[in-house]
């Protein structure tokens, strides 16, 4: 459990004159669901992106299973198995392709007939197969439009997208911002499975504080590009995480 | 427990609607064509005859050559305004060729290089200069037919040699030869479409550009070969045409692009990208093909023919809109 498996020293990152993040240190334990909380220009959306290699930080070390790591393109972050999914399900998935192309976009499996590259449709679906099981994730037919499936289920399916490949850290940007109560509870249902059932360890960032007691181990909060402590779920209360969000003394 | 399980058997039967008819619209334009060709053959004198079938073939074999590159740019959401200039451009330029006494099979390649240029300039123009597709098209389009009535001075050049003709006029024991280039044209491409991952990203681009992005694929890419595609078609398709009617005119295919276009549309190929399928398109082709051969049969001005079209690309667009409401869940 006390495992680092990604440990963020002395980040420091400027946008022009702006100060994004000055000083933050963020570390992710061993197959811990951690959330990343705070207000809106505090500096997550930052910190996460310089995790997925978006961008590099102007300083700070980011260490990697204990090896400081440099990432120049998302891919870098990708290959060693930092996964992000974003915010936006429509920047993710192509709704009039059916679940099993949307899965494997970009990665399409293919195999040769003479001298050419066809789609291996049926490795593809036994796969996908594989992965929505493996997820306890219920899509009725695979060869469905994604445009088809409710909000729920398209966030599954960005989710089973990224981890497809084996991940060892998940990152996930407002899972549940576009989506009703009821799909809420599919989706964290499925982060908490993901998090028994793998070796995979979930960063979560959340403007909802009832969401993120409901699942996250630890809970580590930003103001105004800086830390503002962290705190295990378990020893912490609502009010003590909202007055280090908005910055109020803490009692 | 139990309301779960109703209102479940209740979206199951809902959805199994939806796909009825969305398979039904799916292959509208076959059953359109098929009511067309039954109404020809009771109503429309001289329609029942060998020849007249061969002719429709006929009339759709250069459209359809066109209607393949046109598909593949509106599948990827981008459309190809330049092919009716390309066609002509590269006309004149292999029939000009031709009087150096240069064989015809290096006169041939020539002219599909000059296609495969032209469509990979327009490709660049579109993702690597950022012009919107319509303009750039359309720069290439004015561009292309200018060079070519400049070069001749608006001249038509007769009597090309023989090898240059073989495509667009030779025959097999009687059956034109540009009629099997067109067919197997479609089905090559409609296997690189739903068989190869080329094909694959060619939808998933034109669905979701940023998803395909963001997924790794490499978008700029895809488009400017699908552009190169339809340029080297468009190419080809001039050769068919100055074949057929051994000359070359500057102003040939001028307005071949709405009908290519038509075409596409009509067999449900989505403006918006990522929808459609080509043998579809070819029921768009064979459909207005059989529509302008019914008005000639029946002796009516073929400017009516223009007006049928719009009906018809009216349908094709509601239709589009109904499926494409039918598809998402709601």
């Amino acid at each position: 459990m006390n495992e680092k498996v990604v440990e963020m020293v002395k980040i420091n990152k400027k946008f022009g004159e702006v100060v994004a993040l000055k000083d933050v240190d963020f570390t992710v334990y061993r197959n811990e669901i951690v959330a990343l909380v705070g207000d809106n220009g505090a500096g997550k959306s930052t910190l996460i992106k310089i995790l997925s290699g978006a961008f590099p930080p102007d300083s700070g070390k980011i260490f990697f299973e204990g090896k400081e790591v440099f990432f120049k393109h998302p891919s870098d972050a990708i290959k060693l198995g930092i996964r992000t999914v974003h915010q936006k399900m429509e920047e993710i998935l192509a709704l009039n392709q059916t679940v099993v192309s949307n899965l494997f976009m970009g990665e399409e499996k293919t195999k040769k007939i003479f001298f050419f590259k066809f789609l291996d449709k049926k490795s593809m679906l036994r796969e996908s197969e594989r992965v929505l099981a493996r997820l306890r994730i219920n899509i009725p037919s695979l060869h469905q439009l994604v445009g088809g499936l409710s909000g729920g289920q398209r966030q599954a399916l960005a989710i089973a997208k990224a981890i497809r490949h084996r991940v060892k850290v998940l990152i996930l940007d407002e899972p549940t911002s576009a989506l009703g109560v009821r799909e809420s509870r599919e989706v964290l249902k499925l982060i908490r499975h993901l998090k028994n059932s793998e070796d995979i360890s979930i960063v979560v960032i959340s403007h909802d504080l009832e969401e993120v007691f409901d699942i996250a181990d630890r809970i580590v909060v930003l103001r105004k590009g800086q830390n503002a402590g962290e705190r295990y779920t378990r020893d912490t209360t609502k009010d003590e995480i909202i007055k280090m969000i908005i910055g109020a003394e803490v009692m | 427990m139990e309301q779960v399980t109703e209102e479940l058997s209740d979206t199951d039967v809902k959805l199994k609607r939806r796909k009825r008819i969305i398979w039904i619209i799916e292959r509208f334009i076959w059953i359109v064509v098929g009511v067309f060709i039954i109404f020809g053959i009771i109503f429309v004198p001289g329609f029942k005859n060998w020849l007249n079938f061969r002719n429709i073939l006929l009339h759709s074999s250069i459209l359809g050559v066109l209607a393949i590159g046109e598909s593949l740019c509106l599948l990827t959401g981008n459309f190809d305004l330049s092919i009716g200039s390309i066609l002509a451009f590269a006309g004149i330029l292999g029939a000009l060729i031709a009087k150096w006494k240069i064989p015809s099979l290096i006169t041939i390649i020539i002219m599909l290089f000059v296609g495969l240029g032209a469509g990979f300039l327009n490709g660049i123009l579109i993702r690597k200069i950022k012009l919107n597709a319509f303009v750039a098209t359309l720069i290439t389009m004015l561009a292309w037919r200018g060079t070519a009535m400049g070069i001749v001075g608006g001249r038509t050049i007769w009597d090309l040699p023989e090898g240059l003709r073989l495509l667009g006029s030779g025959t097999i024991k009687g059956f034109p030869i540009q009629i099997l280039i067109m067919l197997s044209l479609f089905v090559f491409f409609h296997i690189v479409l739903t068989q190869t991952k080329f094909g694959r990203h060619i939808y998933i681009v034109g669905d979701n550009e940023v998803a395909a992005y963001n997924s790794g694929i490499n978008t700029d890419k895809v488009i400017i070969i699908v552009f190169t595609i339809s340029g080297t078609l468009s190419a080809f398709a001039g050769l068919l045409m100055i074949g057929r009617l051994n000359a070359a005119s500057p102003t040939y295919g001028s307005d071949i692009l709405f009908d290519a276009m038509s075409a596409a549309i009509i067999g449900g190929i989505s403006l918006h990208g990522g929808i459609g399928n080509l043998l579809m398109a070819l029921g768009g082709v064979i459909l207005l093909s059989i529509i302008s051969n019914m008005l000639n049969l029946y002796g009516v001005s073929p400017y009516w023919a223009t007006t049928v079209r719009a009906l018809l690309l009216l349908i094709a667009v509601l239709l589009d809109t109904i499926k494409r409401r039918l598809v998402r869940y709601e």
